[in-house]
């Protein structure tokens, strides 16, 4: 088979980047790929998987684009990696990887902050959402509403969706979500290459070492950890090490100023993928929250379990999914006191949260290998291609809805409507 | 019998497919059937656009006018053979090949639009309904059957038809040209042509008939002549009268007529009508159902050398060459290409 792979690839700083990795590594492996990257550079292992070709949405080679069987869109939440994909998957069917159901975020930036185009913004929200979606969206653009809410109402996963054949997700609420929208939907769990052995015994430590990594915004809520990392009596036994980009350095170092945490913890800021390796290794425990989260998966989380590290994640979305021997859980409604007592709990046996790191380690190895993704992806593909007309089906019902409305009428005879069905089952199915 | 002949119209282009529908018309009524030619225009850009048509096509209703029960129709081109009828016969000249056998050629036009692999798989998917639906399906030549057995896994019967005028081709002396008819494009190689000229060793001259699809074509090769130093030994009518066509056959001392994959060819049996041989090449499909290397005419690889080889054949060995023309005609007098034989075919229940 022949697949275009639409993606940020290595060494973009996205966890959809990684995610590719794994998944081309395994994909070169059993087909002909094409990666189509906006980037201008890229690791040179990327060349490996596949012929790498640089785009730009507005002046696609579509000959060459057509010589691949099917086209997977890898779309998340973060526009400058993925506005170009969405563009050319709106234009050219093909299967969406959505990696975050909740797109509003991305669209924002792309309506807001990149084209400041208020219009269509506003435009998008009334054709999916109504009125309601209208004047919220006229909030937000001036600055009268926060983005948390827009997300969380208005999610605009539909167009996220526009045009797809189908769409891969990665966790059983996006599955749910999808299908909700009469799309073609199939939940895989996020693929993820392992590459360390097992940790194989534990010891008990004076001073335990925590970390924190990744992208980091606000919703990793760093400061309600700092919060409750203050106010732990025992807060000495543990050294806190963050790696990775802030959302807003100053406010974090007045956070933990205000808290009297200089010593605690310590900002790495972005590190090479070997010192996070070397940290990862070096830690005894990771504290992993989202709050509010996109419903993603987490290639944080699945990283995490590769080191069989143990994790305090929140009970939300995907993380509440993970059973429960395989991580330590704080609720949303009462972070700092869980943090402070899943803390007391891991001083008082360890040993307890090591072996959910195991249990994760195991988790990782058997659900999240690229072999199965692959494999299920080919197979998906193989069922969409075989149905792939009926996509236009849906177009050419709009189409004979939108000329009927144009004669003045509000719908056509039962006589005709079934004429009209015929023939486009007959065309499309 | 009442007879519709279904089938599509670019309007302002006429070619072979109007000619083909007239006279499968004129001889339905020759032979006492009531037949009409119902032409849809068709317009296949932008992409979308075909889909409209389809599912136009699909919506109308054939079986009766005015109280009279159409006892069949036949389907000619796509998409009007989607038009559905209970006694439904398919006289295919050819698919929208750009969805098929031009699908990764640089003639392909549909590749270059975005939603294009998405609005191919609807045609493919629609062609392979409606010729599961048509129990007798029947092509112009055996080149547009194998293309429909390779694509879409489907049997059918090619039915040779006459060209237009059929009666009317004749022999003539033969005086030092080479006869070209055909549409000025780039499939049918005009350009190849003059590249073989000016590698021949011979003085060949070429006559070349017909309407550029576009004026910028004829220019180039206007131009492509002058490069070669060959502008001398080429002329180029324009449209001419059907009268004048078949005297330029007459005249000739031989056809060429090197399309790329052709569905059919008229050139190639007019020029067998008129006792020419015919200069084709080895990838130019239907003519290659009719010529015979060696004697019909001359059969060669596509390239300017080999093309060139066979003109300095034809222009150097006068008797072999009025020879195969006559051999030709012979070959066409018994293969039956007769309307007759036409109708035979597509009125025939079984």
């Amino acid at each position: 088979m022949k697949i275009n792979w639409f993606s940020p690839v290595s060494p973009a700083q996205s966890g959809i980047s990684e995610f590719s990795d794994y998944v081309l590594e395994e994909m070169a492996t059993v087909a002909d790929v094409a990666i189509w990257t906006q980037a201008e550079n890229w690791d040179a292992r990327v060349e490996k998987y596949g012929r790498v070709r640089t785009f730009h949405p507005d002046r696609m080679p579509w000959p060459l684009v057509h010589e691949a069987d099917i086209n997977f869109y890898n779309i998340g939440n973060n526009a400058p990696f993925h506005e170009g994909i969405w563009k050319v998957s709106r234009a050219c069917p093909g299967v969406v990887i959505l990696h975050d159901v909740r797109l509003h975020h991305f669209f924002e930036q792309i309506y807001r902050e990149h084209a400041k185009d208020r219009n269509t913004y506003l435009r998008q929200l009334g054709s999916h959402y109504g009125i309601d979606g209208i004047l919220d969206g006229v909030r937000l653009w001036e600055n009268q509403n926060s983005i948390e809410y827009m997300s969380g109402t208005y999610p605009l996963t539909p167009l996220g969706l526009e045009n797809a054949l189908g769409a891969v997700v990665h966790t059983k609420g996006a599955f749910e979500a999808v299908k909700k929208l009469g799309i073609a939907a199939c939940y895989l769990p996020l693929a993820y290459r392992v590459s360390n052995p097992p940790r194989t015994n534990f010891t008990r430590k004076a001073v335990y070492r925590i970390i924190i990594f990744g992208y980091i915004e606000s919703n990793r809520r760093l400061e309600q950890i700092f919060e409750a990392l203050a106010g732990f009596k025992d807060r000495n036994r543990f050294h806190l090490d963050i790696c990775g980009r802030l959302w807003d350095k100053a406010r974090i170092e007045r956070a933990l100023q205000k808290f009297g945490l200089n010593r605690t913890v310590k900002l790495h800021g972005r590190v090479s993928d070997s010192r996070l390796q070397q940290l990862l290794s070096e830690a005894d425990l990771a504290i992993n929250l989202r709050f509010p989260t996109m419903d993603e998966a987490s290639i944080s989380q699945l990283r995490i379990w590769s080191h069989s590290l143990a994790s305090i994640v929140t009970r939300i979305g995907w993380y509440s999914q993970i059973p429960e021997n395989a991580a330590c859980f704080v609720d949303p409604e009462s972070e700092i006191a869980d943090l402070r007592a899943a803390l007391a709990a891991f001083l008082e046996g360890p040993e307890r949260f090591w072996e959910q790191g195991l249990a994760g380690y195991q988790l990782v190895t058997e659900l999240h290998s690229p072999q199965s993704y692959v494999a299920n992806l080919l197979k998906i593909s193989e069922e969409i291609l075989a149905t792939r007309a009926r996509l236009s089906a849906t177009a050419m019902a709009e189409h004979v809805a939108s000329v009927v409305q144009s004669w003045g009428l509000e719908r056509l005879s039962d006589a005709s409507l079934r004429r009209a069905a015929e023939a486009i089952t007959f065309i499309a199915d | 019998m009442k007879v519709l002949i279904a089938t599509v119209q670019i309007p302002f282009v006429r070619g072979g497919a109007e000619n083909l529908a007239e006279g499968l018309n004129a001889a339905l009524l020759s032979a006492g059937h009531q037949s009409e030619i119902v032409a849809l225009p068709f317009k296949w850009y932008p992409p979308a656009r075909i889909l409209d048509q389809m599912l136009a096509s699909r919506l109308f209703d054939l079986s009766e006018f005015s109280g009279e029960r159409v006892d069949t129709v036949i389907g000619l081109k796509f998409p009007a053979y989607l038009m559905p009828h209970p006694r439904k016969k398919l006289w295919l000249l050819h698919q929208h090949r750009t969805a098929y056998d031009l699908w990764g050629s640089h003639l392909c036009d549909l590749r270059h639009e975005p939603d294009g692999s998405q609005i191919r798989q609807v045609i493919i998917n629609a062609d392979n309904q409606v010729f599961q639906e048509t129990p007798q399906l029947f092509t112009i030549s055996e080149n547009v059957s194998r293309r429909l057995m390779h694509y879409n896994r489907v049997d059918s019967t090619p039915v040779y038809h006459p060209p237009k005028n059929a009666e009317r081709f004749h022999c003539a002396s033969a005086k030092d040209y080479l006869f070209f008819p055909s549409r000025i494009t780039k499939f049918k190689r005009q350009e190849l042509v003059i590249q073989a000229i000016a590698k021949a060793k011979s003085r060949v001259t070429v006559i070349f008939s017909g309407k550029p699809d576009f004026a910028r074509e004829l220019e180039d090769l206007m131009a492509l002549a002058a490069r070669l130093g060959v502008l001398d030994r080429i002329t180029f009518t324009g449209e001419i009268s059907e009268e004048a066509k078949i005297e330029y056959y007459a005249g000739s001392l031989a056809v060429i007529y090197p399309p790329l994959d052709e569905d059919y060819g008229y050139c190639t049996l007019e020029a067998m009508l008129s006792s020419k041989a015919v200069i084709t090449l080895s990838d130019s499909g239907g003519p290659l159902e009719f010529v015979e290397h060696g004697e019909t005419g001359l059969v060669v690889t596509p390239t300017p050398e080999s093309l060139a080889d066979a003109l300095d054949t034809i222009w150097e060995n006068r008797s072999a060459t009025e020879r195969m023309g006559r051999a030709g005609r012979e070959r066409y007098d018994l293969l039956n290409i007769t309307w007759k034989h036409v109708l035979d075919c597509l009125l025939h229940e079984n």
